[in-house]
């Protein structure tokens, strides 16, 4: 009796067993498909990192890297506060470097990026100004990185002067509006000098001319507006880019 | 009563030897509603349903339903094909047939489970509760006596048995089994009865209302009883009342019979109403698990001499399990 239980247990066991590599090839091919659920497979793998990032010594890399992963990954959840929380973590515990660092930069470049996307543009503000000064401390005056920090500073103003449109169209406020789509320009405007005509600056280039044709467009400068879309629609071309300027 | 009491009527309940009768009962009916399972609802649709180019894939099953848990499915290690797969549900009819008669019981209940569960586990979304429970009873049968009465096997045993010291009777075995099934359907109604008082519908008398304005669900339309509140009042706490006497009052034997008899009503009415596959069926087959041999002995006994008043004899003679069967038993 004792024996027909454990072969049918053993008999079990296999039907369970002898199909698991086919049933995680499935799956992988799901997640490889669906982004939600990448995004979730993400997540778990992030979480479980940062869990044992966190017993590592502040300043580690793989600690900085860990918080940056899971910084993301709530970004791209939409839960904001916690992005914030944990790139501000990132930026405290970040080990000064006599050198360009790369992953300083990144990670207060995405800072920003987050406040943008939570509306708090001062703050978004004051972090593309840190960029920019860092750049300008370490690269050289021509560097295109510089021109990137100057596009960023741009279009935080574009979409400020967007939401100030929105809350309250009262012509007080659009003036106020209209002071910053100006200042929008002028930071596209110091940008588009950076870019010169190498083709790896032609993507910048557009993006920066794409954005200064929604600031000329806002501003009711049509004709200025239609020959940086045209000049932006060019490069587009040229590069195949997918993303198009509306 | 102490604690070695307590354990001595623990062990009488769960291994004191008796008659498989119920059991068989049992068996007879799960391998009756296995045999309508496949018949009727999965082979006319089976290709849609268990196909190569079935209506939801193995691939999405295993991604929206599975994940990484230990799903039973022999299909899986079948080769492609639809020949296959056919198969194997031929594999399945069988054994309900086997299951059925009664013929090389313990091993076709065994394969009717182990079929069930992995029809049941290819194909998530086409199974109601009444699947649910059909392999939980399917899967208690696997480990009881029921192939020990009215089976082909008992048969078979008894032809075999006439050179020896002649055993007449059921072999009796421990009838841990047919608690445990017994247990599960209390549980049933316990689980039931406590949903049920956890919301309102069902406190204010007003679920059967609700539940009768299911148009995809109902059969056979009941107007005067569900338009009327009184007797919509009376069905829903009806209802409840039945679910409560059947996993408390069901285990005191002077009132079993009269709270399966509201079992019975209770879903033979619902049977009537509503178009609930198999579900009905398969809980009413249960009941079997609490009527005490003897007295499913005589109820053969009388109709026996009801048939033969007729002048029309029933094969078999009229036999009761008492001392004379008791002699063989067999530990499980």
């Amino acid at each position: 009796m004792i024996i027909r239980i454990v072969l049918l247990a053993l008999f079990f066991a296999y039907v369970v067993r002898a199909p698991m590599d086919f049933r995680t090839k499935v799956l992988e091919a799901s997640i490889r498909d669906n982004p939600e659920l990448r995004l979730l497979r993400r997540q778990s793998d992030c979480e479980r990192g940062f869990l044992e990032a966190v017993k590592l010594p502040v300043g580690d890399k793989l600690r900085q890297q860990a918080i940056s992963d899971l910084a993301l990954v709530r970004w791209r959840q939409l839960k904001f506060q916690d992005a914030e929380n944990l790139y501000r973590l990132a930026l405290i515990e970040n080990k000064p470097s006599k050198d360009y660092d790369q992953a300083l930069l990144s990670n207060m470049l995405k800072l920003a990026a987050v406040y943008r996307d939570e509306s708090k543009f001062a703050e978004a503000r004051s972090v593309y100004l840190a960029t920019l000064a860092y750049d300008q401390k370490f690269l050289s005056k021509s560097d295109t990185r510089i021109g990137r920090d100057l596009s960023n500073l741009g279009i935080n103003y574009y979409i400020e002067a967007c939401s100030k449109d929105r809350v309250d169209p009262a012509s007080k406020m659009k003036d106020e509006r209209t002071s910053l789509m100006l200042k929008a320009k002028n930071y596209l405007d110091q940008s588009l000098k950076f870019f010169g005509d190498t083709p790896e600056n032609q993507q910048l280039a557009s993006i920066a001319l794409s954005n200064r044709c929604l600031v000329l467009r806002d501003l009711g400068e049509g004709e200025a507006a239609k020959i940086d879309k045209s000049r932006a629609n060019r490069l587009d071309n040229a590069e195949q880019r997918l993303c198009k300027l509306p | 009563m102490n604690f070695s009491d307590l354990a001595k009527a623990i062990n009488h309940f769960l291994f004191a030897p008796k008659s498989p009768l119920p059991m068989a009962l049992v068996r007879i009916c799960v391998g009756l509603i296995l045999l309508q399972d496949t018949l009727v609802h999965l082979l006319p649709d089976f290709k849609f349903y268990y196909g190569d180019n079935a209506i939801i894939p193995i691939e999405s099953t295993i991604c929206k339903y599975w994940f990484n848990e230990p799903y039973f499915d022999i299909m899986l290690l079948l080769p492609p094909g639809d020949t296959w797969k056919f198969a194997f549900f031929i594999v399945f009819v069988l054994a309900a047939v086997c299951m059925t008669f009664g013929l090389f019981s313990r091993t076709s209940m065994i394969v009717g489970f182990l079929c069930l569960l992995s029809f049941d586990s290819h194909l998530e979304l086409n199974q109601n509760d009444g699947d649910v429970f059909l392999r939980l009873t399917a899967m208690i049968l696997c480990f009881s006596n029921a192939g020990d009465a009215l089976s082909l096997d008992n048969v078979f045993r008894a032809r075999k048995a006439k050179q020896q010291p002649a055993p007449s009777g059921y072999v009796l075995s421990a009838p841990w089994a047919q608690r445990w099934l017994q247990l599960q359907v209390a549980f049933v109604y316990w689980h039931a009865f406590v949903c049920k008082i956890a919301g309102f519908s069902w406190i204010s008398g007003m679920a059967c209302y609700n539940s009768s304005r299911y148009e995809d669900c109902m059969r056979f339309p009941l107007p005067i009883v569900f338009d009327n509140l009184f007797t919509i009042h009376c069905l829903s706490w009806g209802t409840l009342v039945i679910e409560l006497f059947l996993w408390t009052l069901i285990w005191f034997k002077q009132f079993r019979y009269w709270v399966l008899l509201g079992g019975i009503a209770l879903h033979l009415g619902i049977e009537f109403t509503m178009n609930l596959p198999m579900f009905e069926w398969i809980v009413l087959s249960t009941y079997f698990a609490f009527v005490e041999p003897e007295d499913l002995s005589k109820f053969a006994n009388i109709i026996r001499s009801y048939f033969s008043k007729l002048h029309f004899h029933l094969p078999g003679k009229a036999r009761l399990p008492g001392p004379q069967s008791s002699l063989n038993t067999r530990p499980t």
